[in-house]
């Protein structure tokens, strides 16, 4: 018997031929009717800009500077941050604080030539806290992915370093040979802490960081370890004083939702940076799983909306286009703001950065 | 019985409709004219359910009888697991999202393409052992499952894009809409019409290809046909809910304790209780609140578990 149809008559080819074509003109026409609507170029995000009220208060270019690694300019800024809060009558660090860090600014620019430490970083929190507080050049590897994330640290700086950190680069990062892994007590496969501590790495295990106090915990770490207490030191201080300043800018919270899209929307979980960031900017976290989330949200009717998205999503069209959430009060008045996603999902020092778009989106 | 069956219809749609947030009261209410949780939220959810589960139970029926074989289903067959990997690069470049046809697109492709391949692969001299079809199955599914390990692994540091993807493989229908009807509806109007077309054929293929082609059957020309419609059903279901294990295997076995093997009456069946079933899974996830297991995760436990006490038992095990 064949496998395949036979060739049929002409007569019958032609009919088998129609009942093909309707079919597929049938499916083609009913998609053509109910998505052409539907069908947007895929264009960016628009890009986060800063309002003049906010940038005139906090430069982000200043923060991103600071945040890279330059010293000079965090001691200035937490001192020009505390002069104003003085003058205004605002919440300050404590003085003690703002003359530390000061001190520290000026003791490191003047011994900038430290013994330099080999240093394997195998979580993302690490790689970002060590290359802000030693040199580039001290660190044997980067985790995987890690140089893809260009809003901190550009391609400039991660191509000094030549390994990422992989299953398949164990010899090569023996033979870059490490004085101090930094690794994850959450994540980090068994199998790769074993490795380590064959080839007699020393490791520090993180814990997972779920808030603000877990990441300047973990600085202080990473500074005492690799002989560079004083930056680590003068990093958590301008952490600190950074956020301080953030919350003290003004900001509209009243019936404003924080939300995460990939595919579907999803709220943060307390139990992570993003979480914690946004309970800090006095915004809502409800308890509610992503099954039942669309229904609530629309009883909720936020006035504003502020979504973390990656920027190759463009959101914007679809939420005017949804039956549902184009009848939320925010979709309506145009009060939907984007935030990248990348900056606010990655937990690393630059919490600040992700606090800073946060505020900015709730800019009136 | 077609009492009994009219009457789970009207409770599962009525359970489906008023199972939500808002309460049943507030849903008439003016402030939900233009967008009413029942009509944009529910009622998908209640038709995709509902075109998912027949369609999963009838591909489930047909294929057991092209076949003759009780262990055919497009789980077992790989047919799943190729429209799955063709899925993957529709996610990764998000063309789902700009073109939502893309979707059911692919997975039909992909089970299309499996389909093809696990029957041309099964055929020696022009007959279809059943334990070669089966083996050839499970060593394509096992094939195409690599493939998609092989490009998950690859991309495992693009977190929520894995996480994506394992809340689709898990089967949901949380967040199905009109589109996910429009992407389903049609393909499975044109496969169900198809399949009910040749119920006749149906039948008489389940007694063997040489006995209906000497009873008259055009075999190549109605399996390529029922192929398209098996393909046609399981990728409009992939791409409507994700993938549902096992219940296009045992549903239809199921069914046919009750009902026989006669494709006038089993067809028609294994919709309604492919249907009802599909429903009732997702209605008890939602009235127990259980968010850790999706409706697949479920059919496939249930699935699994039923399936091995059916073998243990041994009880009319066969495609008769």
């Amino acid at each position: 018997m064949k496998m395949w149809p036979k060739r049929l008559p002409l007569k019958q080819g032609w009919n088998s031929a129609l009942l093909y074509f309707l079919a597929i003109a049938f499916v083609a026409t009913w998609w053509l009717f109910f998505f052409s609507g539907q069908v947007t170029p895929p264009l960016p995000t628009p890009p986060l800009r800063a309002k003049p009220v906010l940038e005139s208060i906090v430069s982000r270019q200043e923060l991103l500077q600071a945040l890279k690694g330059d010293f000079a300019l965090m001691g200035d800024l937490v001192l020009r941050w505390d002069r104003e809060a003085q003058h205004r009558h605002l919440n300050r660090l404590p003085p003690d604080k703002v003359l530390r860090a000061h001190y520290l600014a000026k003791t490191i620019s003047l011994t900038p030539n430290k013994t330099a430490l080999k240093i394997l970083p195998q979580t993302y929190l690490a790689a970002g806290i060590l290359l802000t507080i030693a040199t580039p050049t001290d660190l044997v590897a980067l985790p995987r992915g890690f140089r893809e994330q260009t809003y901190l640290f550009d391609a400039a700086v991660t191509q000094q370093i030549p390994l990422d950190v992989d299953h398949y680069t164990t010899e090569k990062l023996f033979l870059a040979r490490p004085q101090i892994a930094f690794v994850s007590s959450h994540y980090t496969h068994p199998a790769a802490l074993q490795a380590l501590a064959n080839q007699g790495v020393p490791i520090h295990a993180s814990p997972n960081c779920e808030n603000v106090a877990d990441v300047l915990r973990e600085i202080e770490i990473a500074g005492r370890l690799i002989g560079r207490e004083q930056e680590g030191e003068l990093l958590q201080l301008f952490i600190e004083a950074a956020l301080l300043k953030l919350d003290q800018i003004p900001k509209e919270t009243k019936n404003t939702l924080f939300l995460s899209y990939y595919d579907h929307f999803y709220l943060p979980l307390e139990s992570n940076i993003t979480g914690a960031l946004v309970v800090r900017a006095g915004l809502p976290l409800p308890k509610v799983q992503t099954f039942e989330l669309k229904e609530k949200l629309i009883q909720w009717n936020p006035e504003t909306l502020v979504i973390a998205t990656p920027r190759s999503i463009n959101l914007l069209p679809f939420l005017q286009q949804d039956p549902g959430y184009s009848q939320l009060q925010a979709v309506r008045k145009g009060r939907v703001r984007f935030v990248d996603d990348e900056v606010m999902q990655t937990p690393t020092h630059s919490l600040v950065l992700a606090y800073y778009d946060l505020i900015e989106a709730l800019q009136p | 019985m077609k009492l009994t069956l009219g009457f789970l219809f009207l409770l599962c749609t009525a359970l489906v409709l008023a199972t939500g947030d808002t309460p049943f009261s507030q849903l008439l209410q003016a402030d939900f004219a233009e967008w009413n949780p029942l009509w944009h939220e529910r009622l998908p959810r209640l038709i995709v359910l509902f075109l998912t589960g027949a369609s999963l139970a009838v591909s489930g029926a047909v294929l057991q009888a092209l076949f003759q074989n009780p262990l055919a289903s497009p789980s077992i067959l790989g047919v799943t697991c190729g429209g799955c990997l063709l899925v993957l690069p529709v996610f990764f470049f998000q063309w789902h999202l700009n073109y939502p046809f893309a979707l059911p697109v692919a997975a039909c492709g992909g089970s299309l393409l499996t389909l093809l391949l696990v029957y041309a692969l099964a055929r020696r001299k022009g007959r279809v052992e059943m334990g070669t079809l089966i083996l050839t199955g499970i060593a394509l599914s096992t094939f195409f499952l690599a493939a998609q390990g092989a490009l998950l692994y690859a991309l495992r540091d693009k977190w929520q894009f894995v996480q994506m993807l394992t809340e689709w493989e898990g089967g949901t229908s949380a967040d199905r809409s009109w589109k996910h009807v429009h992407m389903q509806l049609p393909l499975t109007l044109i496969a169900l019409s198809g399949v009910l077309y040749y119920r006749r054929e149906i039948n008489l293929l389940a007694l063997g290809e040489e006995e209906a082609l000497s009873l008259g059957v055009d075999v190549p020309t109605v399996r390529w046909r029922l192929f398209l419609c098996v393909s046609l059903l399981t990728g409009a279901a992939l791409a409507a809910m994700g993938v549902i294990a096992f219940f296009c295997m045992l549903l239809p076995h199921l069914v046919r304790l009750f009902y026989g093997s006669n494709a006038e009456k089993l067809l028609p069946a294994c919709m309604a209780w492919g249907a009802l079933s599909l429903a009732t899974v997702d209605i008890t996830l939602r009235a127990f609140d259980v968010h850790l297991l999706s409706i697949g995760n479920v059919s496939a436990l249930i699935g699994g578990l039923t399936f091995l006490l059916l073998l243990t038992r041994k009880r009319s095990f066969s495609y008769a």
